[in-house]
């Protein structure tokens, strides 16, 4: 026997990591006299396709049966998988079956009257610890995301205090074997990264040479440096600057009688960042001259791009009719030029007017379209945005079951296509199906979620939102003092652009103030 | 007979007999370590002497009877401290003693408290059976009435035992044989029976009644088993009580704790750690209450001890590179043996018999552990963690001692963070 242990430490870890897992999974199946629970936290579904088929190469003395237990309301796992299993496996007499069990955690929620209530399906998981260690002539293998299995620790500790076999693994490049698209877009977000890099960008800038004699190539560089400056703030939720180079970089295209696309994304680029912070006139304007330097050109590759970005506009001007209006000119545009990867961002906001306009079927279809075009193209990135409104769809029409799954598909989309940015709102609504209900603790704790997503991934323009939520739980619970202090945050997180949501806070502060001095 | 020739030197062994789920008469094979000295058997000398056991072995019939409550944490030792208690005072100068596993008797999760008093005779009943005495006393025949008359129950109960008393089912079987459910009450209390039906609603309407019936019974049945030379007394040992729903429980030992101090026969019975604290505020007092504490690690004998356990198992040789990696399992075992084999378990998973167990497998294992552990708490129960103040009876508190977050010792203000927790949240700067 040699006497070492190394850990891996290179910058394959998480490589290594996997594959050692697989040598203790291995380990752990073979030569086995007496039937197990294993479980194993997977984060995407691909990897779990890979986990699965290198575990059934590497323990082939078993045969593998799946069950996929998503479309049951599984309240016994044990009654359950003693009804759905073949007669050869209950009645094998050793151990010559692995079954894989997924979908388990999708029975932890049922609906009663229209509630989601836990369904104590984990609290019979903790009462059935003995038929499922010891009973089967098969070892179990349960699938599942790593929440489930935290919340089985939490909610059965019984059980949990006999699992020695909990594998966990990480992302890693095998995963990324199944490609998914490439993002289009770099994640806006405040980071540290993007400061570092808007410091250096700017001091490039002041170092740029004033009296160069070749001012065309000295007004080029100083062009290019605005330009990326300006998508660097826009990026960084720093409107005024953003704004700021924006307009310096139009100026100096402009001087220089720079026409075509780079002069066009420049407008392009500043119309989305008048449309992010709600400076929609402004948009519009530079949107539509976009358009007319576009078809002037003769570009038309970018017309069904600009008619989706002029239906947002409208959109967000709660003009029903002339954001559908363009974004079925987007469609058409999409259609001529073979651009069915665009067709689910469109779709999808389709999707989002009929569903500010309460039509909840119309709603779903578009969303439903949206999601088979981003599925059938590749673009699973925007999965998780569709999911989360479809989520929006059924909480409005209070079916919180329904709500709180598509929540949930938002989260784990967002998870897989690295949309960490994202998950925030989602955790956010699902606080809000929880305060809804009443369910004040749970609210609390997907607020919590949604406040530590969106701190972590630079999203801080949006606290405010869940920072309000938190605050009117807190209100009615009548604690006004905790209600108070969660509005001031919410007031000092929120852009000075959003007047209705500050408007909306500083009444909830009068509001509860009021009620304090009431109460004094 | 035992399973394996211990110590194993197999990895596959070593790994089977680490499981928390391996099942092996530890007495008889020889793993069991006496922990008498470094837990303090103070707690057993008492219990002994709650159930009149004098420190000379002598049996005295105790003045009332005692409803002992002992619990401790999940994996402490307690299954194997009462298994021990019942093959020590199930001697004829002492105790007829029945030993009840809820959780192999009954399907916990459709437990009902009433359950609880059906099980206790059907029990009694089996093992007094086995010792040759089946008197039909009167009593018993009016809980057969009370539970049985429905013909429903009857055929259900007929159909669920015919294979057992191998009689002419036809022909009708008598009172007393529906008492012999034994092993089938799991299967007819488990489902929607009408006998699971009739038992409970029977119980519920008549608890005190049925409890002086079965006093009754107990009484009668008490004589027998002295004249039989079987024992001086009934004592019925319950353990796993504390896996069943909590709500459920707290009817059984707290709500109608009155019912159950009211049987006349001398019970210890496993408790919840986090019940247990509830228990000690009800106003209606057992007779005494114990923990088994977790075994404190800095002590060389206790560790010597926990080495003892593993080693009976495993063969140290072939496993652990030396004393110092055993001995930093028991460290962040806490003192509690189920953690101290689930260490040892994914340690060997980690080896797999191609390298001996060493302190960096030892760390990874516990980093492991560390993590899942971390992930099933969030910022409030930290905050708890931090301050250091473990008020037992505070919601949280008894929360992680159930989850093994914080474990109890012996003496007062001794709730301490599990070690691999606490270094764990040490690491990341939590603490």
């Amino acid at each position: 026997m040699k006497n070492t242990y190394e850990m891996p430490t290179n910058f394959e870890l998480e490589k290594a990591y996997n594959e050692n897992l697989l040598d203790e999974i291995q380990f752990t199946l073979q030569d086995r006299k007496e039937p197990t629970l294993v479980m194993i936290s997977v984060p995407t579904y691909d990897l779990q396709v890979k986990v699965l088929a290198k575990l059934k190469e590497r323990v082939p003395q078993y045969q593998f049966y799946d069950i996929d237990l998503t479309p049951f309301q599984v309240i016994s796992l044990h009654q359950t998988l003693q009804e759905k299993l073949p007669k050869s496996i209950i009645e094998s007499e050793r151990i010559t079956y692995c079954v894989n069990v997924f979908g388990l955690e999708n029975s932890r929620l049922s609906s009663e009257d229209g509630q989601i209530v836990d369904s104590g399906m984990i609290a019979q998981l903790n009462f059935e610890r003995e038929i499922i260690f010891r009973k089967p002539n098969y070892i179990t293998i349960l699938w599942g995301d790593h929440d489930f299995f935290i919340q089985l620790q939490r909610k059965a500790p019984d059980l949990w205090s006999w699992v020695t076999n909990f594998f966990v693994f990480k992302e890693d490049e095998i995963h990324q074997e199944k490609e998914l698209s490439p993002q289009p877009h770099e994640v806006p977000a405040k980071l540290p990264v993007r400061e570092e890099y808007i410091k250096s960008l700017k001091d490039k800038l002041e170092h740029l040479p004033l009296n160069d004699t070749d001012k065309g190539r000295a007004m080029r560089e100083r062009l290019n440096l605005y330009s990326l400056l300006a998508d660097e703030y826009a990026k960084y939720f720093d409107y005024e600057n953003a704004k700021k180079y924006y307009e310096n970089a139009i100026g100096i295209t402009e001087k220089l009688n720079i026409r075509g696309n780079s002069y066009n994304k420049l407008l392009f680029d500043y119309g989305t960042l008048s449309l992010d912070f709600r400076k929609f006139d402004n948009a519009l304007t530079l949107y539509k001259k976009v358009l007319k330097n576009d078809i002037q050109e003769n570009t038309m590759i970018n017309i069904g791009g600009i008619y989706h970005q002029i239906g947002m506009v409208y959109e967000n001007q709660r003009n029903w009719d002339k954001a559908l209006e363009n974004y079925q000119k987007a469609i058409n545009w999409k259609e001529r030029n073979g651009q069915e990867e665009r067709f689910g961002a469109t779709y999808h906001h389709i999707g989002r007017v009929y569903e500010e306009q309460r039509n909840w079927d119309k709603a779903l279809e578009n969303y439903q379209k949206a999601i088979y075009w981003k599925e059938i193209t590749g673009q699973e990135y925007e999965l998780g945005a569709t999911y989360h409104h479809i989520g929006i769809v059924y909480e409005e029409q209070k079916n919180w079951i329904k709500a709180f799954k598509n929540y949930q598909k938002a989260i784990n989309w967002k998870k897989q296509t690295g949309r960490e940015y994202q998950l925030g709102s989602s955790y956010h609504h699902i606080g809000r199906v929880y305060e809804e209900q009443k369910n004040w603790n749970k609210a609390l704790e997907n607020y919590e979620m949604a406040i530590h997503w969106k701190e972590k991934t630079g999203q801080e323009y949006r606290l405010g939102g869940t920072y309000h939520q938190i605050g009117r739980v807190y209100e009615e619970q009548n604690n006004e003092s905790l209600a108070l202090d969660n509005f001031e945050k919410a007031l000092s997180f929120t852009p000075k652009y959003f007047k209705e949501e500050k408007e909306m806070i500083e009444n909830s502060i009068e509001r509860v103030k009021n009620k304090l001095s009431e109460k004094s | 007979m035992s399973k394996f020739n211990y110590p194993v030197n197999d990895p596959f062994t070593a790994r089977a007999v680490t499981e928390p789920t391996f099942e092996e008469d530890i007495f008889a094979s020889n793993l069991y370590v006496n922990l008498d000295k470094v837990r303090g058997n103070e707690y057993l000398s008492d219990i002994k002497f709650d159930l009149g056991i004098g420190d000379d072995g002598s049996f005295h019939l105790t003045e009332e009877y005692v409803k002992l409550i002992f619990s401790g944490h999940i994996g402490s030792g307690k299954t194997v401290e009462l298994k021990r208690l019942h093959r020590d005072l199930n001697k004829q100068n002492l105790y007829f003693s029945v030993f009840i596993s809820i959780e192999e008797e009954l399907e916990i999760s459709r437990f009902e408290p009433e359950d609880f008093y059906v099980l206790l005779i059907t029990k009694l009943i089996t093992q007094l059976q086995e010792k040759g005495i089946s008197r039909n006393t009167e009593s018993l025949k009016e809980l057969a009435k009370m539970f049985f008359s429905d013909s429903e129950v009857k055929k259900e109960i007929s159909e669920s035992i015919k294979d057992e008393l191998a009689v002419n089912v036809e022909a009708g079987i008598g009172f007393f044989d529906f008492f012999k459910i034994g092993g089938s009450l799991k299967n007819l209390l488990a489902g929607e029976t009408k006998t699971a039906k009739v038992i409970r609603e029977v119980t519920r309407k008549n608890l005190l009644h049925l409890t002086q019936l079965l006093n009754d019974y107990l009484s009668d049945i008490r004589a027998d088993i002295q004249a039989e030379n079987l024992g001086q007394d009934i004592l019925f040992i319950v353990d796993g009580s504390e896996k069943i729903m909590f709500e459920k429980y707290e009817t059984l030992f707290v709500r109608d704790a009155n019912v159950l101090i009211g049987i006349n026969a001398n019970m210890i019975m496993s408790v919840r750690i986090d019940a247990f604290y509830q228990i000690e505020k009800s106003p209606i007092r057992f007779t005494s209450r114990y923990v088994v504490p977790m075994i404190r690690t800095d002590k060389v004998e206790n560790c010597d001890a926990l080495c003892e356990i593993i080693t009976k198992r495993i063969d140290f040789d072939t496993f652990f590179e030396n004393k110092e990696t055993l001995e930093k399992c028991i460290f962040y075992s806490g003192g509690c043996i189920r953690q101290l084999f689930r260490i040892v378990n994914v340690a060997i998973r980690k080896t797999r018999g191609k390298s001996k167990i060493n302190i960096a497998v030892v760390e990874a294992v516990v980093d492991e552990i560390g993590n899942t552990l971390r992930e099933s708490i969030d910022k409030s129960y930290i905050k708890i963690l931090k301050e250091g103040d473990f008020e037992p009876a505070e919601a949280k508190v008894k929360e992680m001692l159930y989850g093994l977050l914080l474990l109890k010792y012996n003496g007062k203000s001794s709730i301490k963070m599990n070690p691999i927790l606490e270094k764990y949240l040490r690491n990341a700067n939590e603490l």
